[in-house]
């Protein structure tokens, strides 16, 4: 049994299962040809069944998982640590934002020393700031408290 | 015109002072950020490919196609030097470039690298050049059944040629085409699959997810991998870098038969530079006197796949500008890339925009040469950039990806979907689901449902219409083929393994 193919295969078959479900009520077929419904419905209909086939294929496969077993803790600390960033983003804008997030990486996930995290945090988000900002005139969130503030 | 003075025109072109810097800065950025640990060609276009929003069409065309081959360059550097492929496509380049940096020879593994990516590229570019315009001819006689089918084949060759499982590759193109039908209707102006939402009217963007899948993803799936990574002393001459007379002798040879390999190989769609490597490097095993050699250092275990995947390179770019038709998963977001600048590739292109596909084809000529005049000198420079500790350059690399998306409509909505899609990717690509098939999908989503629909629109829902044109019943035969063959062949090749 492989227990990752087989969440994979549900996921992959739910997916198409609610594609189904909200493209249903569109047109799937008019007197020109095909409706907006007939792409996605036909898509939608391959999804659950091959969700479905990779689940069942991983429910008798009996050779079980053959992929090393992968370390998650680290990619689960960063993911945390991004969520946490896109989040704060709307709130206290770019900059603080991503000296936040880099400190974070820096400090919590990669436990390097707290002067050097801190410095690399700002110098690195300056140097964002500068290259983006300044030089290739992009526009970065502000963030709500900037609005707050004025 | 004929091919000569339209190359000469396209020269003009590429040499006026704007475009040959962006053509500079395209190969420099291309080998820089190909040469970061686990960032391939299609990583590198896509971080780069938000930035090009609001540039001219051929001076981002040219900046993208110098990014492409910068980057399949700096990938070898990589697995020479460290052991980790930058891409698949680099993957055979490990086998003896690494053995050859171990043994201190780094510097000759990493010129001849270079060597073999100038010739393969610089005949590439030549057989593009004749190959492209005959095709586009022919493409013209293409109507909506064709187009359909063309990107059926497309969607086919890569999905399922590239991957280990048929079911998985046919997952993540279908789940590629229903992401692109996300959006408001064509057609009607009805929404699907919005659920309500205003952010998902105008659809997903395609950068979105090809930066979910590949730089999040990639990133997320390199923190999990607690692999030593060793750096041998680099050259730190550039005399260093030059191989033996004997070295070059032995060579001559593999990087022909490569760089033939590669185009050819390139050229199909799906084929790709991945395989074109192992085919090439597979081929000079069997042709070697002592082939017990290869894996132990051997030379020209580095000069035949290098070749043929920089071979490969150019010839993705014949559908691709021909037929609209990407051949690989860094040539569909080069197919991106000038959708996004406005230019739609096809068979009309080389008509209706001569200046710029002539323009992007002399820019290959000259990006080239650069990467031999200014990535040879700056192999030292490029190591010690791999010598930048990881946990440096994760968060960085995140946070490019953050603004590259951001800076595309200035949505919240999108970073939400960036980080789902790369959270979506990481676990898929853990369980072996290939993320390219999805990222065609998205990009070839709305040309194919439109050709689709525009093709049993005049048959009046007759499915008929598919076979009963030579030209379609052709195709029809191609990818039932490519879906039949490997399992009549009993068992498909695990060629990412």
């Amino acid at each position: 049994m492989r227990a990752g193919d087989i969440w994979a295969g549900g996921a992959i078959a739910a997916v198409g299962a609610v594609s189904v479900a909200v493209v249903l009520p569109l047109e799937f077929w008019s007197e020109y040809g095909p409706g907006p419904a007939f792409f996605p419905l036909v898509l939608a209909a391959v999804l659950v069944v091959i969700g479905g086939f990779i689940a069942f294929a991983g429910w008798f496969d009996r050779a079980g998982a053959t992929a090393a077993a992968a370390n998650y803790r680290k990619p689960g600390l960063v993911i945390i640590v991004t969520a946490a960033y896109m989040a704060l983003l709307h709130v206290i804008g770019f900059g603080l934002a991503t000296a936040l997030f880099l400190f974070s990486l820096f400090y919590w996930v990669e436990s390097r020393p707290l002067g050097r995290s801190l410095a690399l945090a700002v110098g690195v988000t300056v140097a964002v700031h500068l290259i983006f900002v300044s030089f290739l005139k992009t526009s970065l969130p502000a963030g709500m408290m900037a609005s707050w503030i004025s | 015109m004929d091919i000569l003075t339209s190359l000469l025109y396209g020269f003009s072109v590429a040499l006026e002072p704007t475009n040959l810097l962006f053509c500079t800065i395209g190969v420099v950025l291309g080998t820089l950020i190909g040469v970061l640990p686990g960032l391939g060609p299609a990583a590198t276009l896509a971080l780069l490919l938000p930035f090009t929003f609001g540039m001219p069409p051929t001076p981002t065309l040219i900046l993208m196609a110098g990014v492409y081959y910068g980057s399949m360059y700096g990938g070898s550097t990589t697995s020479i030097l460290v052991n980790i492929p930058g891409e698949a496509a680099s993957v055979v380049t490990c086998f003896d470039g690494y053995q050859m940096a171990r043994q201190g020879r780094a510097g000759a593994a990493l010129g001849i690298a270079a060597i073999a990516s100038f010739i393969a590229g610089t005949f590439s570019v030549v057989g593009l050049m004749l190959l492209a315009v005959p095709l586009s001819e022919f493409g013209v006689r293409f109507g909506p059944p064709e187009y359909c089918l063309l990107m059926l084949l497309a969607l086919t060759a890569v999905g399922l040629l590239g991957s280990v499982s048929l079911s998985k590759a046919v997952a993540m193109a279908t789940f590629g085409l229903l992401v692109s039908t996300i959006g408001l209707d064509v057609g009607t102006g009805r929404e699907r699959l919005t659920f309500g939402t205003v952010e998902l009217m105008e659809g997903v963007n395609f950068i979105v997810v090809v930066m979910g899948f590949f730089a999040f993803a990639e990133i997320f799936i390199c923190l999990g991998d607690s692999a030593r990574r060793q750096i041998f002393r680099t050259p730190g001459r550039l005399s260093e870098l030059f191989p033996t007379r004997r070295d070059l002798k032995v060579s001559a040879m593999p990087i022909m038969r490569g760089t033939v390999v590669g185009f050819f190989l390139g050229v199909l769609p799906g084929a790709g530079a991945t395989i074109s490597s192992f085919m090439a490097y597979g081929l000079e095993r069997r042709l070697a006197e002592q082939p017990e050699r290869f894996g132990q250092g051997a030379i020209e275990g580095v000069a035949a796949p290098e070749a043929a995947n920089n071979a490969a390179a150019g010839g993705a770019l014949v559908p691709l500008l021909a037929l609209g038709i990407p051949g690989s998963g860094s040539a569909a977001i080069m197919l991106g890339a000038m959708i996004l600048a406005g230019v739609r590739p096809g068979p009309f292109l080389f008509q209706e925009q001569a200046n710029l596909v002539w323009g992007l084809i002399a820019s290959l000529y000259i990006g080239n040469v650069l990467l031999v005049i200014i990535n040879l000198p700056l192999v030292p420079l490029v190591a010690s950039l791999l010598r930048c500790p990881f946990y440096i350059l994760y968060p960085v690399i995140l946070v490019f990806s953050v603004v590259g998306v951001y800076s595309l409509n200035g949505s919240f909505f999108d970073l939400w979907l960036l980080f789902a899609f790369g959270l979506a990717g990481y676990f898929l690509r853990q369980l072996g689901f290939p993320p390219a098939p999805a990222v065609l999908g998205v990009v070839l989503g709305p040309l194919f449902e439109s050709s689709l629909r525009q093709s049993l629109g005049m048959s009046q829902g007759n499915w008929g219409i598919f076979v009963s044109r030579p030209l379609s019943a052709v195709l029809v035969l191609l990818v039932v083929a490519i879906v039949l063959v490997p399992i009549l062949m009993g068992r498909r090749r695990p060629i990412e393994s």
